[in-house]
């Protein structure tokens, strides 16, 4: 069950992207605010994408689609 | 026995992965909730994963029992992983609020399925000339 722990992953992934964008505002860097949420959205994405390559492998060998 | 153990693991996963859905979704980065539906959907699948091909080892060793072809028994296996990974896909952009894309996608996979049916209508069909004539 290690995969679970992607969910957890996710979860501190917004949170410290909130946190940090929150800081970055109120700092007044209005530019590198938004970066960071660009920069958290594609580690989130980096992180789920083999995710789904396992499940494209998994019903492409349950179901025998070629 | 692994099956009774496992309902229970997917309940849970499903609870947590849901209530943190929900949480996400109404931060400053909502599309981290909607991976995070993604991640869970995939997880559930996984967990079920092992059972589900001893079924369909099991629906394969009746269909050679009772000597159905196993080519349209091997197509109707694919039209249902066609049709389940499809409804996976288009139950995400629909969550995301994207219907159009949801239904495109549905579109894909029934003309896809059509394509996969195609030899067995034909095969039906022949049979009903071939009954008539």
């Amino acid at each position: 069950m290690q995969d679970t722990q992607i969910i957890f992953f996710l979860t501190a992934l917004a949170i410290a992207v909130t946190v940090l964008h929150t800081f970055l505002k109120q700092a007044g860097r209005d530019e590198y605010a938004y970066l960071t949420l660009v920069v958290g959205l594609a580690i989130g994405l980096l992180k789920v994408l083999p995710v789904i390559q396992q499940l494209f492998d998994g019903v492409q060998s349950v179901f025998k689609l070629y | 026995m692994a099956s009774f153990a496992s309902i229970f693991t997917i309940i849970g996963l499903a609870i947590v992965a849901s209530m943190l859905a929900v949480f996400l979704s109404e931060g400053r980065l909502p599309v981290i909730g909607l991976l995070v539906t993604i991640a869970a959907g995939i997880l559930i699948f996984l967990q079920i994963l092992p059972q589900l091909s001893q079924v369909l080892q099991l629906f394969n060793s009746l269909a050679d029992k009772v000597n159905i072809n196993t080519y349209y028994f091997g197509t109707i296996l694919k039209i249902i992983g066609i049709a389940y990974i499809a409804e996976f896909g288009a139950q995400v952009c629909r969550d995301a609020g994207q219907g159009a894309i949801a239904l495109k996608v549905e579109f894909a996979a029934k003309v896809g399925i059509i394509l996969l049916a195609m030899p067995i209508m034909a095969a039906i069909i022949q049979s009903v000339l071939r009954l008539l004539s």
